[in-house]
């Protein structure tokens, strides 16, 4: 038997932030953004001193660069190099091959789910495709892992600018204190920091001792697209506190009636 | 000049995408802590209208009688009220279960249909022949109506500006499994804070094709559903917006349905409704656009709802753009950028509600810990642009050879027909 019961919830609203209290907190997350973007040098060697560090406790050898980036504000990025193991022929036709069986069988494995088969056949269009660029045009493939480096790093300094202001808008409007959503902003950064760098010292790994062949797929399958995961995953994680608490707290709750 | 037209082309994605995001954004503001907008639940009036209740059902054995059985339950004047379950070529016990419920209940009319096309919209026009109910409302077979449903979702119609109603849709198989549970919460995201956001709008809340209903005159008036089209709903949503009738949502008006349990059948569901909603898309941009009864601002938001399932080929040609440009050494410093605006853009859009607006409904619901859930609605986004692009390509086919689609009924998963 329920001690109380409450209005239905189709008319049920919260108590928003009011518009002071978002003003602040997003001036607070402009302020965040800012900060990167104006300590982007230490902030950008840092990173890749911390990643170097790794690849060498790992038996890697790289060397910091410094690379032309944009005209102004960040005219140089550091960024790793090494040398990448560039595939042989016969390595190519066997990806190729390899590959293309998945995307021809995998479809039709009925055990397999479709979501997995979907995620599976992009997977191997891509490494497909890759394999053939190395087949019959190995001579063109535009990367090495320098051009590699630049474009994780020009993406991974997008997103330490972009995650905030993604999960500050995001959640704005609930009325929680300032601080903790200030907070769950700086996590998601933290979280995106410890991630990109073991990410981006598995891909140089990856790169230099399997094969470049894998260069598309890693950037296009396990790039920005896992980004998203964490940060709606904090987010979820956030919104199921927020929800356990206004639970308790039935006084926060708005109705039309 | 193509690698600059595949670069515009991104950068295109990424404004579309970002113009999906601010919407939901809106919505969600609204809904959380906006001004909302009652529905006519409080209306009192001893006089309702005449009442036919349609339930499309093509082998629906699984959960003819359970449907029906609660539909018995709902208060209505049983004066005023038939319901006419829609045997449409069914092959197993269907016809067998209707005829037995309706021996037992004079308000049960069922129609058996073995001749003709098979499908929602010409089963629907069959009956609306011989419908006495001046308002028709629909439900699916496997849908479980409140007690309250007929009652609360008719009376909108004593207001004379409205030509449809649509209730809210929530899972029963919630529990079932990961994508049941990611289902709910989808749905969440989209009635709680979508339909009931637009209403609150005054934009274009949209009929659904069931936990809803219209007046049958006016359907007659308009000749009927289009017997090609899928998405019968989204068809006469704009039929009716588009010469100046009101559709309403009612968010007080709960009814239970059945979502998928495998991603197999999900997919088929998906690419369904993709290329009826696409084909509606083509057929309605028009008409949409000439209508004078709307507003700027609500011919705005009806064309970004018409396009909701063309977004993803959007998505679907951008990537492919991408990896284009990425093998021909063009993802330099500003795509590289771009590409997380677009993947963050489509992640906040690809699967129907943002992230955000599907947290902020779950907290209205009340929902806990399975908000916890939506990460995993990763898993589904690719699944659903691969889906709904192949239902665009068939929609562009249909279209152009003016063809007429094969109904594909929604497979079930109930374990017995308990009532």
């Amino acid at each position: 038997m329920k001690e109380r019961i409450y209005y239905h919830r189709a008319y049920k609203t919260l108590a928003g932030a009011g518009r002071g209290g978002v003003f602040v907190f997003l001036l607070l997350v402009a302020v965040i953004v800012a900060a990167i973007a104006y300590w982007h040098d230490p902030l950008l060697s840092a990173f890749v001193g911390v990643v170097g560090g790794v690849l060498r406790f790992c038996g890697v050898q790289t060397t910091i660069f410094h690379w032309p980036f944009l005209p102004v504000w960040i005219t140089d990025m550091p960024i790793l190099d090494s040398a990448g193991a560039f595939p042989t022929k016969h390595q190519s036709v066997i990806s190729f091959a390899a590959w293309l069986l998945v995307v021809l069988i995998v479809p039709h494995l009925r055990r397999v789910p479709k979501v997995i088969v979907v995620y599976l056949v992009f997977l191997g269009l891509l490494n497909t495709a890759s394999s053939a660029f190395f087949i019959f045009v190995p001579h063109l493939f535009p990367y090495d892992i320098s051009d590699f480096s630049l474009l994780y790093m020009g993406t991974q300094f997008g997103m330490w600018l972009l995650m905030p202001i993604v999960m500050g808008v995001a959640v704005a409007p609930l009325r929680r204190p300032v601080p903790e959503k200030i907070l769950v902003v700086v996590l998601t950064l933290a979280y995106a920091a410890v991630f990109g760098a073991v990410r981006y010292s598995s891909f140089l790994y990856l790169l230099r001792e399997i094969s470049v062949l894998y260069m598309a797929a890693l950037f296009f399958a396990l790039g920005p697209l896992i980004d998203f995961v964490y940060v709606v995953a904090i987010y979820s994680i956030y919104v199921n506190i927020v929800s356990l608490r206004l639970r308790d707290n039935p006084e926060t709750w708005r109705w039309l009636f | 000049m193509v690698v600059l037209i595949l670069k515009i082309y991104v950068v295109l994605v990424v404004l579309i995408m970002a113009f999906y995001a601010a919407r939901h954004y809106r919505f969600t503001t609204n809904r959380l802590a906006g001004r909302q907008r009652l529905y006519y639940q409080d209306l009192v009036d001893s006089d309702l209208p005449g009442l036919t209740v349609l339930v499309p059902m093509h082998n629906e054995e699984r959960v003819a009688k359970q449907c029906l059985a609660t539909l018995l339950r709902c208060e209505y004047p049983r004066d005023r009220l038939e319901i006419v379950p829609i045997n449409d070529h069914s092959e197993d016990r269907t016809g067998e279960i209707i005829d037995a419920i309706a021996a037992e209940n004079p308000e049960i009319r069922p129609l058996h249909r073995d001749k003709g096309h098979r499908g929602k919209p010409a089963a629907l026009n069959e009956a609306l022949q011989t419908a006495s109910g001046e308002i028709v409302l629909v439900f699916d077979a496997d849908y479980l109506p409140s007690r309250g449903a007929l009652r609360d979702l008719a009376i909108s119609f004593k207001d004379p500006e409205v030509g449809a109603v649509m209730g809210r849709v929530i899972p029963i198989n919630t529990r079932s499994n990961l994508l049941t549970r990611l289902l709910d919460l989808e749905r969440s995201g989209g009635y709680q804070v979508d339909q009931q956001a637009r209403h609150n709008l005054r934009l274009m809340p949209q009929y659904g094709g069931t936990v809803g209903g219209f007046r049958r005159d006016l359907v007659l008036a308009f000749g009927g559903f289009d017997p090609r089209a899928l998405a019968e709903d989204t068809d006469l949503s704009y039929r009716l917006y588009t010469r100046g009738w009101k559709v309403v949502y009612a968010n007080r008006v709960e009814c239970y349905e059945e979502v998928p349990e495998t991603w197999e059948v999900r997919s088929r569901q998906i690419r369904r409704w993709s290329r009826g909603h696409n084909f509606t898309m083509f057929k309605q941009c028009g008409p949409l656009l000439r209508s004078k009864f709307l507003s700027p601002a609500q011919k705005l938001d009806a064309m970004l709802l018409l396009l909701i399932y063309t977004v993803p080929v959007f998505l679907f040609t951008g990537i492919i753009d991408s990896v284009i440009l990425f093998f021909l050494g063009e993802m330099q410093i500003v795509e590289s950028l771009l590409v997380f605006l677009f993947v963050a853009a489509y992640n906040s859009f690809g699967n129907f509600a943002p992230f955000y607006q599907i947290g902020t409904a779950s907290l209205l619901d009340g929902v806990t810990h399975r908000i916890r859930l939506l990460p995993f609605l990763m898993f589904y986004f690719l699944l659903n642009i691969w889906t709904i692009t192949g239902g665009f390509f068939q929609a562009i086919g249909d279209r152009l050879r003016n063809r007429r689609v094969e109904w594909e009924k929604t497979t079930r998963f109930r374990k017995a027909d308990a009532t």
